[in-house]
C-alpha cells in the first residue's frame, strides 16, 4: 500500500494544484507542501524497504488486477535497483518546489503537469507489469510535451515535436515488444516474463527482435548515439525544471529500463549485442564531449555532455560484469544531481539575463562568489573529481568493462580528458575575465528559496562521493540477482 | 428450398423485441415528421428510441441464443453485443444531429440502425444482402438530406453510385457463389467447401468470395475502394456522417468478419492474404493523405480510412480476431462521433453554417480558453493515437496482439508505423490549440452561427461515453469470453 501511497501522492496534488489556478503563489506553496509530503511518502517507503528480505527478487508491493483481458496486473515492485532513483527523483522535485517559490512564471498548471510527470516517473520505475510499465512510459510523454511545447523557450514548438516524435517513434516499438512477449507468457507480469525464454540463434530470432524493440525505445530515452539529436533542442528549450527532471530522472529511466527490462528477458540478445552496444557508448562519450566543446550556449554544452555521460552508463552496463553496472547505477545518481545541479544554477542566471550565451557569463566569480563555487563544484562532480560522485561512477564503470573490453575502454578514457577539456573551458569563460555587460546589468542575487533549492543538491553530492559504500551496497543483492541471468 | 416457419415463438418474440420497437419507433416517428413537429423532440424522440433500444437489448443479453426464419437469422450474443453498440452510436449521433428542415432523418436513421443490427445476424447471403440493402438506402439519403449545400449533390451522388455498384458486384458475388454450392447459407457453403473434390468449380467459389470481399471494401471504405469516403464524410451533415463512419464501418465489419469466418473466406490463404494487403495499402494511403489535408473532415474522413485498414489487417487472423475487431471499431466509432460533434460546434461558433468548410484555424479559434473541451479532445485525439490507458490503446492492443499471435510481422509493423504516421496529423489538431501557437488567421464572427449547444453536448456525451466504454473493456471479456463462443 504504501508504494501505491507513493505514488498516489504527486497524481493527487495535480489535480489539486489545478484548484489554485487564479492563485499562483497560493498553488507554488501548496506544491511545496506536496512535495513535503511526498518526501514523507518516501521516508516510510525507506523504512519498510530496509526491512525487506535481500534475497526477495523485485518484490511486489501492491497489486490490482486491472485489464484481465490482455493478461496484465497493475502491480508495483520495489528492490535496490529502482529505490535510489525514486529517491533521486524525490530529492530532485523538491529542490524544484523550492526554486519555483516566487517564480512569475511558474503558474498552477506548470505546477500540476509538473507533479503528472512524477507520478509518471515513479510508476514506471516501480511497474513490475509490462503493460503497467507502458502505461507510465507513455504518460511521462504528455506532461513534458507540455511543458517543453508551453513553457519553453523561443524555438521550444519544434523541440517538443522533435521530443514527442522521437519517443513515440521508440515506444512504438516497444508496444510490439511488450504484445509479443505476452503471447505465450501467463501474464505480462515482469516475474512472469522473466520465466520465459525466446529463442536465440543469429539477428532475425524471435529473442533478438524483441530485445531490439525494448532497446528502441530506452535507447532514444537514454539517448544513446545515434538517437541523440533531440536532446540538445529539448534541453535547450525546456524550461529550467523540465531540464532538470529530464536530464535528472527520465533519461535515467532509458538506463534503468535497459537493466530492468532488457538483460532480465532477453540475456543471450544482451550478451551478443555488448560489445556494439559498448561501441555505441563509446562513439556517444567522444561525439558528445566533443561537441559539447563546440557549443556557444551553456545549456547545450550542458545537454551534450549529458550524452556523453550516457555514454558512459552505457557502456559499463552492457559490460555486463557486476561493478559495471553498480557504476552505472551509481552514475545515474551522481550525473542527475551534478547536471540537475548546473540546470538548476544556470536557470536561475537565465531568469536574470535572458541570455544562455557563454560569452555573457564573463566575471560571475566577482558578482556572485557563492553561485559561482557552486557552479565549480557542481562541474567538478560532473567531470569526475575524486571525492565527487561522479569520480565514483566513471571509475567503476571503467575499471569493469576494462575486463570485458580493454580496447574500447582506453578509447572512452579519453573521453574524461575531453570532459575536462569542455568543462574547463565553460568554467574560464563564466567564471573569469572581464565582468560582461549583461551581469553588469542584472545582478545575480539569488533568493533564500533558491538556495534552498540548490543546497540539497550540493550536500547530496558530497554524501555520494565521500560515502559511496552505502548506496553500492544498496542496490547489490539487486545487481547480483539481475546478472545472474547470464549465468 | 424448404419452407420458412414464420410464426414465432416466446423465445424468438423475445430476440427480436428491440427490433420490432424499433420498427414501431419508425412509424410514430413518420408521423410525428409528418406533422412538422420539429427540431428538439424530433431529437429527443430519437435519443429515447435508441436509449430504449439499447436497454432492450442488454436485458436481451443472458437469454440463450436464438435462431429465426429458419436458420437465415441468429440472434446471439454477437448481435446483442453489436445492436448495442450500433445503438448507442446511433444515440450518440441522435444528441447533436440539426435537421430542422429535415424530419425525415430519425425514420430512416432508425430503419438503417435496424438494418445494421439484422446484419450482424445473417447467417446466409441473401438475408446478408437484404440487411445490407436496408441500411443502405436510408443511408444514401441520409448523406444527401442537404442537397442543395455544401456540395451535398455531388457527395450524395458519388455515394449512390458507389454504394448500388458495390451492391451489384456483392449480388454477382453471391450468385457465383449459389453456381458453386447451390446454397446461399453460411454453413452448408462450408460444408461444400469441405467436401469439394478437384472437380468441383472452385474457380467460381473464389471468383465469387473475391467480389464480395472488394464489395465489402466499399461499403467501409478501404483503400483502394475509399474514394467516396472523403466527399461524403466532408458534405453530409455533421451527425449523419458520423453516424456513417462510426456505426455503419463497425457493423459492416462485424458482420462481415462474422460471415466470412463462418463461411470460410478466412480460411482461403489468397482472400485472408488480400484483405491484409487492402489494410496496409489503406493505413499508408489513410495516413498520408490525412496528413495532406487542412480541411477537419476530409483529415478525419482519410484517417478512417486508415483504421478501417487497421481492423483490415486482423481478417488475415481468422476467425479468433473477432473480439478485437469490435472492441477496436466500437471504441473509434465513439472517438469519431465526439470530432465529429467537435467540429459541428466549433464551426457554429464560427458563424459557418456547417461544419463542412471547417479547417485547423476554426476549431482553435472557437476552442481556446475553453479548458473542459480541450482536455476532452486531448482525451479523443490521444485515444486515437493510442496512448494508454484511453480506451483506443486497448483496441489497438488486442489488434496487435492477434497479429503477432498469427506471426503477421509485417502487418503489425504496418499498424505501428501508422499509429505514428497518424500521431503527426492528430498533433496537427492538438498543437496550436493546447500550445496556443500560429498566429490565428481571421478573426472568430461576432454573431455565431445557428445554436451549436447541441454540438457541444453531443461532443461531451461522446467522450463520456468513450470513458465508459473503456472502464466496461473487462466486464465485456467476462461476459463474452473467447471469440469461439461468439461466433457458435
Amino acid at each position: 500500500m504504501t508504494a501505491l501511497l507513493f505514488l498516489l501522492i504527486p497524481t493527487v496534488s495535480s489535480v489539486l494544484l489545478l484548484l489554485f489556478h487564479r492563485n499562483r503563489v497560493m498553488a507554488q506553496w501548496v506544491n511545496l507542501v506536496f512535495n513535503f509530503l511526498w518526501a514523507a511518502g518516501l521516508f516510510k517507503l525507506w523504512m519498510e524497504f530496509r526491512v525487506q528480505p535481500e534475497t526477495s527478487v523485485f518484490p511486489i508491493w501492491f497489486s490490482w488486477d486491472w485489464a484481465p483481458f490482455i493478461g496484465s496486473r497493475f502491480s508495483l515492485a520495489i528492490d535496490g535497483l529502482n529505490f535510489p532513483l525514486l529517491a533521486l527523483n524525490v530529492v530532485l522535485s523538491l529542490s524544484l518546489a523550492f526554486y519555483a517559490i516566487g517564480h512569475e512564471k511558474l503558474s498552477a498548471s506548470y505546477l500540476a503537469l509538473f507533479s503528472f510527470l512524477n507520478a509518471a516517473s515513479v510508476g514506471s520505475l516501480m511497474a513490475a507489469d509490462a503493460a503497467a510499465f507502458y502505461l507510465f512510459w507513455e504518460l511521462m510523454l504528455i506532461p513534458m510535451y507540455f511543458l517543453i511545447g508551453k513553457w519553453g523557450s523561443k524555438n521550444r514548438i519544434y523541440a517538443s515535436l522533435k521530443f514527442f516524435g522521437f519517443t513515440m517513434a521508440g515506444s512504438l516499438l516497444l508496444l510490439g515488444a511488450i504484445v509479443y512477449v505476452g503471447l505465450n507468457s501467463p501474464s505480462l507480469g515482469w516475474h512472469d516474463l522473466k520465466e520465459q525464454r525466446w529463442v536465440f540463434d543469429g539477428w532475425f530470432s524471435p529473442q533478438a527482435l524483441l530485445f531490439l524493440g525494448f532497446l528502441a525505445a530506452f535507447a532514444v530515452k537514454i539517448p544513446v548515439w545515434p538517437l541523440h539529436t533531440w536532446l540538445p533542442d529539448a534541453h535547450t528549450e525546456a524550461p529550467t525544471g523540465a531540464s532538470v527532471i529530464l536530464a535528472g530522472i527520465l533519461l535515467k529511466l532509458g538506463v534503468y529500463g535497459i537493466a530492468r527490462w532488457c538483460f532480465v528477458l532477453f540475456p543471450e540478445a544482451s550478451l551478443a549485442s555488448s560489445t556494439f552496444m559498448m561501441g555505441l557508448g563509446v562513439v556517444g562519450v567522444i561525439l558528445g564531449s566533443l561537441s559539447a566543446m563546440a557549443q556557444k550556449d551553456i545549456k547545450r554544452t550542458i545537454a551534450y555532455s549529458s550524452v556523453a555521460h550516457l555514454g558512459f552508463m552505457v557502456i559499463g552496463l552492457f559490460a555486463l560484469r557486476e561493478e559495471s553496472i553498480q557504476g552505472a547505477l551509481f552514475q545515474n545518481l551522481a550525473h542527475g544531481l551534478s547536471t540537475g545541479a548546473l540546470f538548476l544554477i544556470f536557470g536561475m542566471i537565465y531568469d536574470r539575463t535572458h541570455t544562455r550565451e557563454l560569452k555573457d557569463y564573463g566575471g560571475l566569480a566577482t558578482k556572485n562568489g557563492v553561485l559561482a563555487t557552486l557552479f565549480l563544484f557542481s562541474a567538478m562532480a560532473s567531470i569526475g573529481l575524486p571525492g565527487l560522485p561522479g569520480f565514483v561512477g566513471e571509475f567503476l564503470v571503467l575499471s569493469g568493462s576494462f575486463v570485458t573490453n580493454p580496447w574500447l575502454t582506453i578509447l572512452a578514457m579519453s573521453g574524461i580528458l575531453l570532459g575536462a577539456v569542455y568543462m574547463l573551458s565553460a568554467m574560464k569563460k563564466i567564471l573569469y575575465g572581464e565582468v560582461s555587460p549583461t551581469l553588469e546589468a542584472h545582478p545575480v542575487v539569488l533568493k533564500w528559496s533558491e538556495w534552498m533549492a540548490i543546497a540539497p543538491m550540493v550536500v547530496l553530492m558530497l554524501i555520494l562521493g565521500l560515502m559511496p559504500q552505502g548506496f553500492l551496497k544498496l542496490s547489490e543483492s539487486a545487481v547480483l540477482g539481475m546478472l545472474s541471468v547470464f549465468k | 428450398m424448404e419452407t420458412l416457419e414464420l410464426n414465432l415463438n416466446g423465445a424468438q418474440l423475445r430476440a427480436l423485441l428491440p427490433i420490432f420497437f424499433l420498427c414501431a419507433m419508425v412509424l410514430v416517428s413518420l408521423v410525428s415528421s409528418g406533422y412538422r413537429i420539429r427540431g428538439s423532440l424530433q431529437r429527443s424522440l430519437g435519443l429515447f428510441s435508441f436509449v430504449v433500444f439499447v436497454i432492450l437489448n442488454f436485458i436481451n443479453l443472458p437469454y440463450p441464443d436464438t435462431a429465426i426464419l429458419g436458420t437465415s437469422l441468429f440472434v446471439g450474443m454477437l448481435t446483442k453485443v453489436s445492436s448495442i453498440v450500433v445503438g448507442v452510436l446511433a444515440a450518440a449521433a441522435c444528441v447533436f444531429v440539426d435537421e430542422e428542415d429535415h424530419p425525415e432523418w430519425l425514420p430512416l436513421l432508425s430503419i438503417a440502425v435496424i438494418g445494421l443490427s439484422l446484419l450482424v445476424g445473417a447467417r446466409d447471403w441473401v438475408s446478408f444482402f437484404i440487411y445490407l440493402e436496408t441500411f443502405s438506402m436510408p443511408s444514401y439519403v441520409l448523406a444527401s438530406l442537404r442537397l442543395k449545400k455544401d456540395g451535398g449533390f455531388e457527395s450524395g451522388l458519388k455515394y449512390l453510385m458507389m454504394g448500388a455498384f458495390s451492391s451489384a458486384i456483392f449480388l454477382l458475388g453471391i450468385t457465383l457463389v449459389y453456381g458453386f454450392s447451390g446454397s446461399f447459407d453460411f454453413l452448408s457453403i462450408l460444408e461444400t467447401i469441405r467436401s469439394a473434390n478437384p472437380e468441383s468449380p472452385v474457380g467460381l467459389l473464389y471468383a465469387g468470395f473475391s467480389l464480395i470481399v472488394v464489395s465489402i471494401g466499399f461499403k467501409v471504405a478501404l483503400a483502394p475502394f475509399h474514394m467516396w469516403a472523403p466527399d461524403v464524410y466532408q458534405s453530409a451533415p455533421a451527425a449523419m456522417a458520423s453516424f456513417l463512419a462510426s456505426a455503419v464501418k463497425f457493423a459492416v465489419f462485424v458482420a462481415a468478419f462474422a460471415a466470412f469466418s463462418q463461411t470460410g473466406i478466412l480460411q482461403i490463404p489468397f482472400l485472408q492474404a488480400s484483405m491484409s494487403a487492402f489494410g496496409i495499402l489503406s493505413i499508408l494511403v489513410g495516413n498520408l493523405m490525412a496528413l495532406r489535408q487542412s480541411n477537419l473532415r476530409r483529415m478525419i474522413a482519410y484517417a478512417s480510412v486508415a483504421s478501417a485498414g487497421n481492423a483490415a489487417l486482423v481478417f488475415a487472423v481468422g476467425p479468433v480476431g473477432l473480439n478485437s475487431v469490435l472492441v477496436y471499431l466500437a471504441i473509434y466509432g465513439l472517438n469519431i462521433v465526439a470530432l465529429f460533434a467537435l467540429f459541428e460546434w466549433a464551426a457554429r461558433e464560427n458563424g459557418l453554417p456547417s461544419s463542412s468548410q471547417a479547417d485547423l484555424g476554426c476549431l482553435s479559434r472557437a476552442i481556446r480558453g475553453k479548458p473542459l473541451a480541450m482536455t476532452a479532445l486531448g482525451i479523443v485525439l490521444f485515444s486515437l493515437v493510442g496512448l494508454p490507458p484511453l480506451p483506443g490503446f486497448f483496441g489497438k492492443f488486442l489488434i496487435i496482439r492477434d497479429l503477432l499471435r498469427a506471426d503477421l510481422f509485417i502487418e503489425a509493423g504496418a499498424l505501428l508505423l501508422g499509429s505514428l504516421l497518424s500521431l503527426a496529423y492528430y498533433l496537427k489538431i492538438f498543437v496550436p490549440i493546447a500550445l496556443e501557437t500560429g498566429a490565428i488567421d481571421g478573426k472568430k464572427a461576432a454573431l455565431a452561427g445557428p445554436s451549436s449547444t447541441g454540438s457541444l453536448a453531443g461532443f461531451y456525451f461522446a467522450t463520456l461515453l468513450l470513458m465508459v466504454a473503456g472502464f466496461s473493456l473487462a466486464g465485456y471479456f467476462n461476459l463474452v469470453g473467447d471469440t469461439s463462443l461468439f461466433l457458435r
